[in-house]
């Protein structure tokens, strides 16, 4: 399959399930504890060897289409490109850089279980208390803020990692 | 003037970081500043709007016994408020041509294409636009009570800003001692099925479950439409205010159908408004 196309459908897919089944999918009181955000994804699991202006343009984009479905037009660009400028601190915390090859996808076969769950998971938590401070725009209520954070990139950490299994495969 | 552009280069990616930040940043600001005044980009554009229209054509069909039920209970108030006050004139008190009573808010039907309730920042879509007269700043009422104001038009489709966004802000009246309050939604604090209101004088007798109306000072909605019913009472002790929780009439994460209102004396309004 071609490269730039696999792209494509990975982000179309993702949108398609961030917008209209993770986003309408109705918890009661507990709805703001289901409102993973899962499409950072397809920006930080490009390879190694993307540079940072094409990754910050990718999110920029990703964000844009994002906002204009929720109506939200600056937040996520905002806070996508913010954590995009951060991938290379992110990929630092898993292993120094001459560990896996410039040209793999970062995928769950491709970098093991446990390093995929630390890099997502921090990469997930961060997006997501980036997201719910601007969204807020005030520091009040952190425990509870944090506490959605925690508990949203898990989920999200779990339906990526159930996408995995079902599209991903080993190159 | 060599040594600049080395520093360029190194840092090149920051700095195109910090320019698209800056982009990103000033659409933020621009959407968050839109108080009453009309954002270009938004979902209530062409491609978006018909993508929310194809999944409601998809998805309304599961939802139809909810929307059957939603209009039979309004159906059921509307009819018992007919019939009380049939009672209450007699028929042949009332004149339908009289030049004296003027119609003054008009209803036009819409279904909720996109609705947010779990967010800190909710919107609404429906599928009315400028073409079926809907303009900015109309009241958008729900079957049981108001759902927002909206905030953005297209020619098909119109955005809501409803209850549940902390921009939304209304004066209400609670019912049985005529006391004014202030209605808003705070982030953090209110989920989709409560809101606060503040300003209610501490001498005012308010109960649990207690009615909460619209005002009508406003001109957007007509008065007497149901906010919500108390079901937390707080003294300010301070200000010599109690801070009121109420629960919302409306379910938000249930809505389907509502209505635009119109009201032909505004502008009236507002020029006596402006006089004072």
């Amino acid at each position: 399959m071609n490269n730039s196309f696999q792209h494509i459908y990975w982000l179309i897919g993702l949108l398609f399930f961030q917008l209209f089944v993770v986003d309408v999918i109705d918890l009661g009181t507990y709805s703001s504890y289901f409102t993973p955000l899962i499409f950072s994804y397809v920006i930080f699991k490009r390879k190694l060897e993307t540079t940072v202006t094409e990754l910050l343009i990718f999110a920029f984009i990703v964000g844009f289409l994002v906002d204009v479905f929720r109506n939200t037009i600056g937040l996520n660009i905002s806070v996508l490109l913010l954590i995009t400028f951060l991938r290379s601190r992110f990929l630092n915390l898993i292993s120094a850089r001459e560990d896996f090859d410039d040209n793999i996808e970062l995928n769950l076969f491709n970098i093991g279980v446990v390093r995929y769950l630390f890099y997502y998971g921090v990469v997930l938590f961060f997006h997501h208390t980036l997201f719910y401070l601007v969204e807020q725009f005030s520091f009040v209520h952190l425990f509870s803020l944090l506490s959605k954070a925690l508990i949203n990139s898990i989920f999200a950490l779990a339906i990526l990692v159930l996408f995995e299994f079902i599209f991903s495969s080993k190159k | 003037m060599r040594n600049l552009i080395l520093l360029i280069q190194k840092y090149r990616n920051f700095l195109f970081f910090l320019f698209l930040e800056f982009i990103a940043i000033g659409f933020l600001f621009s959407w968050k500043n839109t108080y009453h005044h009309s954002t270009y980009i938004s979902s209530s554009n062409f491609v978006t709007s018909t993508i929310w229209n194809w999944k409601n054509n998809i998805d309304s069909y599961f939802n139809l016994s909810d929307v059957n039920k939603q209009l039979a209970d309004e159906n059921a108030v509307l009819k018992e408020m007919l019939l009380n006050k049939e009672i209450l004139l007699g028929k042949n008190f009332i004149k339908s041509g009289d030049s004296l009573f003027v119609k003054a808010f008009k209803f036009q039907e819409a279904t909720i294409i996109q609705s947010q309730f779990k967010f800190a920042e909710n919107h609404i879509l429906i599928n009315k636009g400028s073409v079926n007269g809907v303009e900015i700043e109309m009241g958008f009422k729900g079957t049981k009570g108001i759902i927002g104001r909206v905030i953005n038009v297209s020619s098909h489709y119109a955005n809501i800003l409803p209850v549940i966004n902390a921009d939304f802000k209304l004066s209400v009246i609670h019912n049985s001692t005529n006391s004014w309050g202030d209605l808003s939604w705070v982030k953090g604090i209110n989920d989709y099925r409560t809101a606060t209101i503040n300003n209610i004088p501490i001498y005012a007798k308010v109960n649990l479950n207690d009615l909460f109306t619209t005002t009508g000072s406003d001109g957007i909605f007509p008065s007497q439409i149901p906010v919500g019913r108390v079901v937390k009472i707080e003294k300010d002790h301070e200000a010599q205010k109690k801070i009121i929780t109420i629960e919302l009439v409306e379910d938000f994460s249930n809505i389907h159908v509502g209505f635009v209102v119109k009201n032909n004396l505004k502008s009236e309004m507002i020029e006596i408004q402006k006089n004072e």
